[in-house]
């Protein structure tokens, strides 16, 4: 069943096809949101908003870019704005506390080539990061990031080139190790 | 070696943050549950919000007591001081916005103090049930500096108390609770207790998240280093139980 006709079967307040849209669509929003947060409860919370939010602004979906690329759109609005939500509060909670540390590997340990090509797309601006976890994780086209992020398909390339440029500059000695 | 540091990156990059299988019906359940209990709280008379959390303040304990008086003391001078009681306060809900269409969840539009000559002109739609209604009208929210502070002060409150409830969590998931996170939660109880009695903050529904806040809020500052995990687990329940983290979110405006 097209999407299009399941949206019009929700908006008639038919129970069976929200669960069929979310069914449709729940892998692709989970993937891409654990991607983002790396944490299953916050992935949890941030699909759940993201579903209660699109069945409450679904009248408002016109169908100018896909269902898929929409949900997409939300999702992320709804993962960046967590994320940024907790790190902010975390950073105020360490401030007021003077802890020594937060959680994070130290510079010093060595980290193997895992850990700091994980740490190092930690530590990408939210934008690259975001480029970088849908196009090259998740297999998202320049285009459905454009529409997603609402940006131009060339933002998105060029955001994507300087995210592996940082990267390959975070690995670079390691790689000469 | 560019090649081979691409090389790298495709391979190893695949693992940064690897989804586990999507925990479809519990989501499912959890989004049902969530919509319905803001169905619910919208049809709810304004007189049979309170109860529910008053069942529940058997289990708060003495110790809040006294973080609590100080508070209502506060809100209480707070009410009486000329600033709160200035003409261009309205407490009541206005012609143009009745308080019957309030929705369970108070979000950010709906606590912008917007004059009803503004309101006029906003395109209404008819609220789906089990849906944040985000109309612009405000019942019940004051107009006025005094209310726009008080609104300021909410989304601020709001927004930490998300963050701070989520970290909470993860570190119960995590099977180890900072310190800190005591402290955390009882100073975030003693705004959440102004916020509660100040007479800006009458709107049914943000009281009654407030109330529901409060009792999570009481129950880890109650718990302690020489809590057992069951004491964790009854906090983390009433969390679940209130589905206080989903009304924070859809609470709170992006952004804050």
């Amino acid at each position: 069943m097209s999407d299009r006709s399941l949206i019009v079967r929700v908006l008639a307040g038919d129970g069976n096809a929200e669960r069929e849209l979310y069914d449709a669509h729940v892998d692709r929003v989970f993937r891409l949101v654990y991607r983002m947060a790396g944490d299953m409860d916050q992935a949890q919370d941030y699909v759940q908003e993201t579903f209660i939010k699109a069945f409450s602004r679904l009248a408002e979906f016109r169908g100018e870019s896909a269902l898929s690329t929409w949900l997409g759109s939300i999702a992320i609005s709804v993962t960046l704005n967590g994320l940024r939500k907790v790190k902010r509060f975390r950073q105020r909670e360490v401030a007021l506390e003077d802890a020594p540390e937060i959680g994070r590997s130290s510079r010093e340990a060595d980290p193997d080539l895992k850990t700091r090509l994980h740490g190092a797309i930690d530590g990408l601006p939210d934008g690259y990061r975001t480029v970088f976890v849908m196009h090259d994780m998740e297999g998202y086209t320049h285009e459905e990031i454009g529409a997603s992020l609402g940006v131009h398909p060339g933002t998105s390339k060029a955001q994507l080139f300087r995210a592996r440029a940082r990267l390959r500059e975070a690995l670079a000695d390691f790689v000469t190790d | 070696m560019d090649d081979r540091i691409d090389d790298l990156l495709r391979d190893e990059a695949s693992g940064y943050h690897e989804p586990p299988a999507t925990p479809r019906d519990a989501m499912w359940q959890r989004i049902q549950m969530a919509r319905a209990e803001a169905a619910r709280a919208e049809a709810m008379p304004v007189a049979a919000v309170a109860p529910r959390a008053g069942r529940r303040w058997g289990r708060i304990g003495l110790g809040i007591a006294a973080v609590l008086a100080l508070g209502i003391g506060i809100g209480r001078w707070m009410e009486r001081s000329p600033a709160t009681a200035a003409p261009g306060i309205a407490t009541a809900p206005s012609p143009a916005a009745p308080a019957s269409r309030d929705s369970s969840i108070v979000t950010a539009p709906e606590r912008m103090a917007v004059p009803s000559a503004q309101l006029a002109t906003s395109p209404q739609r008819s609220p789906r049930p089990g849906t944040p209604t985000l109309s612009v009208a405000a019942p019940g929210r004051p107009a006025g500096s005094a209310g726009i502070a008080y609104n300021v002060a909410l989304d601020q409150h709001l927004g930490q108390s998300e963050a701070f409830l989520t970290l909470f969590r993860s570190s119960v998931r995590a099977g180890h609770v900072e310190p800190v996170a005591f402290a955390t939660a009882r100073h975030l109880l003693s705004t959440n207790r102004l916020l509660i009695d100040s007479r800006a903050g009458a709107a049914p529904q943000t009281r009654q998240l407030l109330q529901d806040l409060e009792l999570v809020l009481a129950g880890i500052a109650q718990l302690g280093s020489a809590s057992d995990s069951s004491d964790v687990h009854l906090v983390t329940e009433d969390m679940d139980q209130g589905d206080v983290l989903p009304r924070l979110r859809t609470a709170v405006p992006a952004g804050i």
